[in-house]
């Protein structure tokens, strides 16, 4: 048994292709794009500057950069700062999105379990998923007040959702064939969910988290426009009073930075945890 | 080991079962008077199975042929425990089958391989679910991986490995727990005519170095008697025994045997009683 490794005609893996071309393109990419970015941002500056357009309507990016470098240099107990209205939202996000998504998982597994209890939680869910959840903020500012908490309450059921929805879909994705080859060993319901159901559903999950994210910052934002003492959103309002465009300007720069990063790492966990899931899931979000 | 066009095999065979549980013998296995009946949601009842009895000898390679949908599937599933059967018994070593055994390996037509697990984590899955000791037969399953040639791709994952390589591994997993009987079915069914023929010729090797009991259920005739020690002829739906045809070939088999007048006689017996005229050769 020494020399049997051979691979017969067609069961040899298949031969990496040839990737110099397109290794190239990959390579020359970045340097693209900041070219790209840097012209983008001069033909505006020198289109606010030329038509001599009011930085109330369009403000010049060297304003927004100027608005943006004042809010990171301030003090940082100082309302004009950047940092805890960062903190705040950042915390309501996080927090929702970890009760909410986390709620979500555990009632579909509940769900996929049990018959009864997806039989009696469907209409609920349905009701309250056809209802733009943002229409239930000033009902949540009334019950829970302008603070955190409102904002915190917005995000779980803005997250509940996606991850119930994707974590039923997931779980009942399981195919007969890998079933029947676990049943084949004897395996317990237990080892038939932590072995196949569960990884099968990770990809699901994935996704679910994925949207959930989104959902997250955008309902904790159209709840801090309702109001609020901190948070980015309660920050736009506040600008906007004082016909700071450039400064409003500047948070949505930071809301788009953050937004991007938590979504970074969550396509980073995704790669680590679901790395043998199909490619074009992963190429189809550059 | 080395296969030459002509598919004959240099080395001598290993005959001496290496490793853990060396020198158990096949399952003897008993079907008795087996039926099955399908009822649809309409109420209405579908035979599947009727009056079903044959044996296995300890140690035999059978193989169940008959045309598609002729219950020979949920035979091999009623045998391993996984699906039962409305009237009749399996007895397997004198004791009656009545759930999943843990001395029976199964190899489905799907490799069903967990895409995120590589081919030994894979492999291994019967022996974590069995709640056997890991670090033992983590080097069985090495010694296995190495006998149906997949050295080298312990590490690889399913989605890197060709159809004949994955269904190698789900070999690997339904032998490492050493089961008694190996119950196949048509796992080479997805595999292009060449692969398949070679494939056929590991598991003779495989099940020559194991000693299991075998039941090998295709609907290729000639793969059927090329490969088995006797061939159960199915009817079509509702399945029962039409034949059971013993095959006089020397061991080991060689490629070349698929052509051999007995084996010639033989396929045109099945053929005739099935009612098949024209089968693709595979």
């Amino acid at each position: 048994m020494t020399t049997n490794a051979r691979p017969m005609a067609s069961s040899g893996p298949t031969p990496a292709s040839p990737r110099t071309r397109r290794a190239f393109a990959a390579s020359s990419r970045p340097l693209l794009l900041i070219a790209v970015t840097i012209g983008f941002f001069a033909v505006w500056e020198a289109a606010v500057t030329l038509t001599g357009t009011n930085e109330i309507i369009v403000p010049k990016p060297s304003s927004i950069f100027r608005a943006l470098v004042d809010g990171f240099i301030e003090p940082v107990d100082s309302r004009a700062s950047f940092f805890p209205h960062i903190r705040q939202t950042l915390s309501e996000v996080l927090a929702g999105y970890a009760v909410g998504s986390g709620t979500g998982l555990v009632l579909a597994t509940l769900s996929v379990r049990f018959a009864i209890i997806e039989f009696l939680l469907r209409p609920f869910v349905v009701a309250l998923q056809s209802m733009p959840k943002i229409a239930l903020a000033p009902i949540l500012i009334v019950w829970f007040g302008f603070g955190f908490n409102s904002k915190f309450a917005l995000v779980i059921l803005a997250t509940f959702f996606p991850l119930f929805v994707n974590g039923i879909a997931g779980f009942k994705s399981v195919e007969e064939g890998p079933l029947r080859m676990m049943r084949s060993f004897g395996a317990t319901q237990w080892q038939i969910f932590t072995k196949l159901t569960f990884p099968t559903a990770l990809p699901y999950i994935f996704a679910g988290l994925e949207i959930a994210m989104v959902h997250a910052i955008t309902s904790a934002i159209a709840a801090e426009f309702l109001g609020g003492q901190l948070g980015l959103g309660v920050m736009i309002q506040q600008l906007q009073q004082l016909l700071d465009v450039p400064g409003m300007f500047s948070v949505l720069m930071i809301l788009a930075l953050v937004g991007w990063l938590l979504n970074l790492t969550l396509a980073f966990a995704r790669r680590k945890v679901v790395y043998w899931a199909p490619v074009e899931r992963r190429t189809a979000d550059r | 080991m080395d296969w030459r066009h002509d598919g004959r095999c240099d080395v001598t065979l290993p005959t001496a079962r290496v490793g853990v549980g060396a020198g158990r013998q096949g399952s003897r296995i008993e079907v008795r008077r087996l039926d099955k009946t399908y009822r649809l949601q309409t109420s209405q009842e579908v035979p599947a199975l009727t009056d079903i009895s044959f044996h296995v000898d300890a140690g035999e390679f059978v193989s169940i042929v008959g045309p598609s949908g002729c219950g020979k599937s949920t035979l091999l599933r009623i045998i391993g425990g996984i699906s039962h059967a409305t009237g009749g018994e399996v007895q397997v070593d004198g004791s009656p089958v009545r759930g999943p055994r843990r001395d029976v390996g199964f190899v489905f037509q799907d490799p069903t391989l967990l895409p995120w697990r590589d081919v030994l984590q894979n492999a291994m899955i019967g022996i974590e679910i069995l709640g056997l000791d890991r670090t033992e037969y983590r080097a069985r399953a090495r010694e296995l991986i190495n006998l149906v040639g997949l050295v080298g791709f312990e590490r690889a994952h399913p989605g890197e490995l060709s159809g004949g390589m994955q269904q190698r591994a789900a070999i690997v997993r339904a032998l490492l727990h050493d089961p008694k009987l190996l119950l196949l079915d048509e796992p080479f069914g997805a595999l292009d005519a060449m692969t398949r023929e070679a494939m056929g010729l590991e598991l003779l090797r495989i099940w020559a170095a194991n000693q299991t009991s075998v039941v090998f259920v295709t609907h290729s005739v000639l793969e059927a008697l090329f490969l088995a020690d006797r061939v159960i002829v199915f009817s079509a739906r509702p399945g029962r025994v039409l034949d059971i045809v013993t095959v006089g070939l020397p061991r080991p088999r060689r490629l070349e045997m698929m052509v051999s007048p007995e084996i010639g006689a033989l396929a045109t017996h099945i053929r005739n009683l099935i009612g098949v005229q024209a089968e693709a050769v595979a």
